[in-house]
């Protein structure tokens, strides 16, 4: 499904779609700021070590 | 001791028997009637509670039994904060006709066990994010320096409360500034504290990562005694910090010598357009605290727009994920503002998610590494003063790098001090950020700055 809206199953009329080309456009240009350094930090660490347990 | 004291000033003349609770909540309850249908601050008010409240408050003060220099104040909670007989609304027809919530928050049990009066309920942007907004059940707040402006959100209600003397002080949430921002545009002093100090149990969350709860009130010194009566360990709470709550009040008056202070200048110059007065404010603080022996320097932080753009994903994609339930079967109920900012959460992957929260982990490494050289970081609070409510940029967040948000990604404490008036007779504000755990030092020199500058003069509406 080609539409990103739809796919996460939200309904948006044309007038909103239209309210959102510019925030899009501004929400694109951070992602991809991100992703241009993203691949560079390693190690990830999404979950750290748990402590003991009780 | 001015039209309307401080928490710290109001506690003293309740020991010295000049002033008594219920007198300070009568008049607070007078201005609730005088200014909020100007305002917009309180959204529900319970003025018998508050009174039969403030009357336990002077029994025990009269019969030497106080609590500490909460007992007695008159206070009142953000909306998106449970506290007892009070639904929780958030603003939101989302939430219309909830019940009312059965026991307090943390936050606002630790309060009322101090003894704070609590007065009611404030205004809040949508769920703490969408405003200034005119479609939700009640209006925006607005800002008691001049109605027709912007109080910056989303802890707008408590701002204008407060700046208006309905409240001596109030609680606040802070994902991406929505402490720090109410206070800087009002003149008052709002301290986002570090990340797991104060429970978020009983208040609904914008972002888990990114969500911080605390106080705003007149003055640093007021935030000390605010924070310190609801910081602590909270088992509810996941990211609650296990370890006792540090002393936010004993330290308070020994000043910043010796203190480096880093002024981030790429910050300061160019990366957003600070008014004159806001620069000039930034000056002055740093003289200021040369003069009471801080030792300022130029530090190099990470680009303010490669924290912003972590910060916004993140914020966005948790928001979404709380959110989108709502958002497919109630997407009508939602103001236009923070349905539209929620939905573009739909366009983010879980690459994007993960992307951003990996690039927040080396920018924390980075400024980690920069507050090896010095123990606060200076900048400002806000661009300048605040603007007219009808010329809010609702997509300014996507727009502006934000000078608040590198705290939340952080968890560090980091408060906003006002610094003045500008040209337009509006406040603005400085921001002292420390490194995670060291609150208490964050308002030592928050204290130490706000007696050397002096006092502030009252919003033009108290002062007829």
């Amino acid at each position: 499904m080609a539409d990103p809206f739809a796919r996460a199953g939200l309904t948006l009329s044309r007038e909103e779609r239209a309210r959102l080309a510019e925030p899009m456009r501004l929400l694109d240009g951070m992602l991809a700021r991100l992703r241009a350094v993203a691949a560079t930090e390693e190690p990830a660490t999404i979950f750290p070590p748990p402590r003991p347990w009780a | 001791m001015g039209l309307i004291p401080t928490i710290a000033e109001a506690a003293r003349a309740f020991a010295a028997r000049t002033l008594s609770p219920v007198e300070l909540t009568r008049s607070c309850l007078e201005r609730v009637e005088r200014c909020n249908a100007t305002l917009h601050a309180f959204l529900a008010l319970d003025p018998e509670g508050a009174l039969t409240a403030a009357r336990a408050a002077e029994g025990r003060w009269m019969r030497g039994e106080a609590k500490g220099p909460l007992d007695g104040i008159p206070i009142a909670h953000k909306d998106i904060i449970d506290v007892a007989g009070f639904p929780t609304t958030a603003c939101s027809r989302v939430l219309a006709g909830m019940p009312a919530a059965p026991a307090d928050a943390p936050i606002a049990a630790r309060w009322r066990a101090a003894g704070a009066v609590c007065l009611g309920k404030l205004t809040t942007h949508e769920f703490a994010w969408g405003g200034p907004s005119f479609d939700l059940p009640t209006p925006p707040a607005r800002n008691p320096w001049n109605p027709d402006h912007f109080t910056a959100g989303s802890s707008s209600g408590t701002a204008a409360a407060i700046a208006s003397g309905m409240i001596l002080g109030g609680t606040g949430s802070d994902t991406g500034g929505s402490i720090r921002g109410p206070a800087a545009l009002c003149g008052l002093a709002g301290i986002k504290p570090s990340y797991g100090l104060v429970p978020r149990t009983g208040v609904l969350p914008l972002a888990w990562s990114l969500d911080h709860v605390g106080p705003l009130a007149r003055t640093a010194e007021d935030c000390a005694i605010l924070l310190s009566a609801c910081a602590g360990p909270d088992p509810s709470d996941p990211a609650s910090d296990p370890r006792p709550a540090p002393d936010l009040l004993s330290g308070l008056g020994e000043g910043v010598h010796g203190l480096r202070v880093g002024l981030p200048h790429a910050w300061l110059e160019g990366a957003l357009p600070l008014t004159q007065a806001t620069r000039q404010a930034i000056d002055r603080a740093a003289d200021i605290l040369r003069d009471l022996g801080a030792l300022p320097c130029r530090i190099d932080l990470p680009p303010l727009q490669d924290l912003t753009d972590a910060g916004m994903v993140i914020l966005l994609a948790e928001a979404f994920a709380i959110h989108a339930p709502w958002l497919r079967t109630r997407r009508e109920d939602y103001g236009e503002i923070l349905r539209e900012r929620l939905s573009l959460g739909a366009l983010l992957s879980a690459e994007d998610y993960l992307a951003a929260q990996r690039r927040r982990r080396a920018l924390a490494a980075a400024i980690a590494e920069a507050m090896r050289e010095v123990d606060l970081i200076l900048t400002a609070a806000a661009v300048g003063e605040a603007p007219p409510i009808a010329a809010v940029d609702r997509w300014s967040g996507f727009k502006l790098p934000n000078l608040l948000l590198p705290f939340n990604l952080t968890g560090q404490p980091a408060i906003s001090v006002a610094a003045g008036l500008g040209a337009g007779g509006l406040p603005v504000a400085i921001q002292l950020a420390g490194r995670p755990g060291e609150d208490a030092l964050v308002l030592r020199a928050a204290h130490a700055y706000e007696i050397a500058r002096g006092p502030l003069p009252l919003p033009p509406l108290l002062a007829g």
